[in-house]
């Protein structure tokens, strides 16, 4: 009994144990009890509004889709104001709608439709693409959503050339859907693979080696919502993520009363989002480009390992966008787009060279608007349906990707 | 590797538990190593540099020890050599834009002569570190012997990149006793790192934000406010780097070794010669020692000793950044120094005011003034634009206007539609002034030192916790890596 007696008297005598077991005490019981009842994925609440947020719900849903469709806000906006006029609901333009209906938007019913009615059976879609992601990300999204137990029967894949040349995410590791979707096997491989700078690897690695370990750590942006939320109300003051600046001070006041909200997109249309995507463009990364287009070709080739068809799909731009990418750089994108389809021998469609897209079926210089993105869909249906392998697959018989 | 980062929280233990199992004759070698993957972790090229001055040091610290002709140029090369990589590296962007700006002013002629060169982390400190050295060894004192202890000394990670800048007699003393591992080392080091991490995370941090918004814009805002972010963006340094100092002494308290302190609560300080003996402990005696004494320091008369101290200072605003305004704000402190030993000569003078001076009511007062005469200071420091500096400092002065221009007979901070964060860190910021002094009385009586370890522990549960909820997502780098 002496030497335990001496280890406890030595432990209670030290502060660095005494307050790691403090610690893990109240990680256990804030496992626990689970104040803020927060779902089994993590970050959900702090999501709500974001890009990434609809992908969680995504993945732990039951639904197993019969297409699916993997993209960006391409193929994402249209989807939306496609089903909206689809269902007679009152669309808009502005932040707000952005955030709250459409990055969350995991539908394409007006699509949907379409293609039931071209295959001449009902078939259900699940909309995966997210507002700026890249094709890292599709990636892992198509990856997650398989090792998640479902099984589409095609899957769509929409790209544009912001997929692949974007100033803004710079790194992968630096996206919201790496930071939710990644894994240590993925984060690890990366690395192992050269995909990522080894700086930043290590961070975001660190960082969820931390989480893994440490519930709290990996919740605390709840519960900082929660406690900002509570001091919101006490005080009276309004909620904020960002920084307050006299400059956002008027933003604000603009957006505080909803009926004043003026659309954003026909201002962007000239100007801001060209100029928006002249950042994202200039200058172009090499690097980062071949980079993603080794993703690309991943994509292609986990669904080929799966047997599952997939189809990949151009999305149209108008002539500013492409102007402001750069001829020369589009063509490459084409040409880079096009050698992955021919080597994986899977069919690569694009419709801007089918049928005219004039300036009234794009809301903005990279997004179609409702006229457009019928056009879009119609013209999609009706390449779907000269596939013969995606017709048999549809029709259920199973058949090998590149038989066709 | 920043110290608030989840790298550093991999890293430490690593090197630590290495450290630990390690034969002791490997100790040090690794410890060398670890220090180098720290530093190379930001960019690998230049683990070359640090090394270069390293060898360079080293081998001349051990000519400079044998010269028995010509010791003073010997010496003065090798301090030529650090100050000169020290100014191509700091000082060159800032002097080739100076010239610029001169050129343009008088024959208007616009020329573009952008070095663009990057500063390395912890320049400033290291290269210090080997004026002490070389500077020690011409008074007489032994050189280190072996290479990787030299190394160690200028390269050790706690303190490698915002100090405390080191004495190697201390150092050396402490690398070359053997160590057995004491759990003890934990019982220092990790509340020393909490304390440290929650003064940056958690303090410094959100401060920062209400800092940026005031600092951003400046014009915007009335007299009351400007003080009151100068209050925060006071505390926003202070907690930045006196968080860092912790972060760097807890961590090499896990090894076994004690890092001086580098503050000593300087916000309690009743003049501005006392603010100094609290305020960056180890770069103002550096000054002393390597700048103010071999000057004449104090010797030769009032008036050289105010002019010593002047020049001490501008030189260590200049330390402090290439960049005109702090400059300034070691002007700013050099002419308060200076004001300060004449009042201080003055009031020696004047018969019948000694037991005044020792009131409380002067005592506060002082503290109250040299807290403000600090402030002042600061905003040189936190605007690199010396003319819109001087405006707020003008501002804040005369008071004039105690409105915002734009938002008559309002403050800005105070209107309903800012968000809840900044009326919180106006809070925090007020809360911090008013505890000033009973906190910094608790501290002086080591209240926390000597409470029971149970209480100690649940005082560093409830930081982390704190700490873990409240810090912003992005944090800052320390405000004293730029140095």
């Amino acid at each position: 009994m002496a030497p335990l007696t001496a280890l406890i008297k030595r432990v209670w005598a030290s502060t660095f144990l005494i307050c790691a077991g403090f610690l893990v005490a109240f990680n256990c019981s804030i496992n626990e009890i689970n104040p803020l009842k927060l779902d089994k994925f993590d970050k959900m609440k702090t999501l709500w509004g974001t890009q990434v947020a609809k992908i969680p719900s995504i993945l732990a849903s039951s639904e197993n889709a019969d297409v699916l469709i993997v993209g960006a806000s391409g193929v994402l906006v249209p989807s939306v104001r496609c089903d909206d006029a689809y269902y007679g609901r009152r669309t808009r333009y502005d932040a707000v709608y952005m955030a709250q209906s459409i990055w969350s938007y995991s539908r394409s019913d007006f699509f949907q439709h379409e293609l039931s009615k071209g295959f001449g059976k009902q078939l259900d879609l699940i909309n995966a693409a997210v507002g700026g992601c890249m094709e890292s990300d599709q990636y892992l999204i198509l990856r997650r959503y398989l090792a998640s137990g479902k099984r589409p029967k095609l899957i769509l894949l929409f790209t544009g050339p912001k997929d692949f040349i974007d100033n803004w995410r710079p790194d992968v590791t630096t996206t919201a859907i790496y930071t939710l979707l990644a894994d240590y096997p993925t984060r690890i491989s990366d690395i192992m693979q050269n995909n990522v700078a080894f700086g930043p690897a290590f961070q975001s690695l660190s960082d969820t080696a931390l989480k893994a370990v440490c519930t709290y750590y990996n919740a605390r942006s709840d519960y900082r919502d929660y406690l900002t939320d509570v001091a919101a109300r006490v005080t009276g003051h309004p909620k904020s993520v960002g920084i307050a600046l006299p400059q956002q001070k008027k933003v604000e006041t603009k957006f505080a009363n909803r009926n004043d909200i003026k659309p954003q997109f026909s201002q962007s249309k000239e100007r801001k989002d060209l100029a928006n995507f002249r950042i994202t463009y200039r200058p172009g990364d090499t690097q980062q480009f071949n980079m993603q287009s080794k993703f690309m070709d991943k994509i292609v080739a986990l669904a080929a390992q799966e047997n599952i068809p997939i189809t990949i799909t151009l999305m149209p731009l108008t002539p500013e966008h492409i102007g402001v990418l750069g001829s020369d750089r589009f063509a490459n994108y084409k040409r880079t787009v096009r050698s992955i389809a021919q080597r994986w021998h899977v069919a690569c469609f694009d419709p801007a060279s089918e049928i005219t897209f004039d300036g009234s079926d794009f809301e903005d210089s990279a997004h179609l608007s409702t006229q457009g993105g019928k056009k879009f869909f119609a013209c999609l249906t009706d390449d779907l349906l000269k596939e013969r392998t995606i017709t048999a697959s549809l029709d259920d018989r199973r058949s090998l990707i590149g038989q066709h | 590797m920043l110290f608030n980062s989840t790298q550093y929280l991999i890293f430490l233990p690593i090197v630590v538990l290495l450290f630990w199992i390690l034969p002791q004759r490997l100790r040090l070698p690794m410890l060398l190593l670890a220090s180098y993957i720290f530093y190379a972790s930001w960019i690998p090229g230049f683990v070359f540099l640090i090394f270069f001055l390293t060898v360079f040091n080293w081998l001349w610290g051990k000519v400079l020890h044998r010269a028995t002709v010509r010791k003073k140029l010997v010496f003065g090369i090798g301090l030529a050599a650090n100050i000169l990589t020290l100014g191509v590296f700091k000082y060159a962007n800032f002097s080739a834009h100076t010239i610029q700006s001169l050129l343009h002013l008088t024959t208007g002629k616009t020329v573009d002569w952008s070095l663009n060169i990057i500063l390395p982390l912890g320049i400033s400190f290291f290269v210090f570190e080997f004026v002490h050295y070389l500077f020690e060894i011409y008074r007489g004192n032994k050189p280190i012997d072996s290479f990787i202890l030299f190394a160690l000394f200028a390269a050790f990670f706690p303190t490698q990149i915002a100090g405390p800048i080191k004495r190697y007699p201390d150092f050396v003393a402490q690398m070359t006793t053997t160590n057995k591992l004491r759990l003890q080392y934990f019982d220092e080091g990790i509340p020393l790192i909490v304390m440290g991490l929650a003064k940056k995370c958690l303090l410094a941090d959100n401060l920062s934000y209400l800092v940026q918004v005031g600092f951003s814009t400046p014009g915007s805002y009335g007299a009351p406010e400007l003080w009151l972010f100068t209050y925060a963006f006071a505390f926003q340094i202070y907690f930045d780097f006196s968080g860092y100092t912790d972060i760097g002494r807890g961590s090499a308290m896990l090894f076994g070794y004690h890092i001086p302190i580098n503050f000593n609560l300087p916000f309690i300080a009743k003049n501005m010669s006392d603010f100094w003996h609290r305020w960056h402990i180890s770069l103002s005696t550096w000054l002393r020692d390597y700048l103010f004494i071999p000057m004449g320091g104090s010797r030769k008369g009032e008036f050289k000793t105010c002019r010593n101290l002047f020049i001490t200072f501008a030189i260590g605003g200049l330390w402090h950044g290439a960049s005109w305004s702090f400059v300034i704000w070691g002007i700013y402190h050099g002419l308060c120094l200076v004001a300060h030993r004449t009042f201080a000569n003055l009031s020696r003078k004047i018969g019948g005011l000694e037991k005044f001076w020792e009131t409380p009511v002067w005592r506060y007062f002082s503290i109250f003034l040299t807290f403000q005469a600090v402030c002042i200071g600061d905003v040189f420091f936190r605007l690199q634009d010396t003319r819109l500096a001087f405006n707020v400092v003008r501002k804040m002065l005369t008071l004039h206007p105690i409105y915002s221009p734009e938002e008559a007979g309002h403050f800005f901070v105070f209107k309903p539609e800012m968000p809840v964060a900044v009326p919180l860190i106006m809070a925090l910021v007020v809360g911090l002034i008013v505890l000033n002094l009973p906190l910094s009385a608790l501290n002086q009586k080591c209240i926390f030192k000597n409470c029971p370890p149970v209480l100690k522990a649940a005082y560093c549960a409830i930081v982390v916790i704190a700490m873990v909820t409240l810090m912003p997502d992005t944090s800052a780098p320390f405000v004293y890596f730029q140095f």
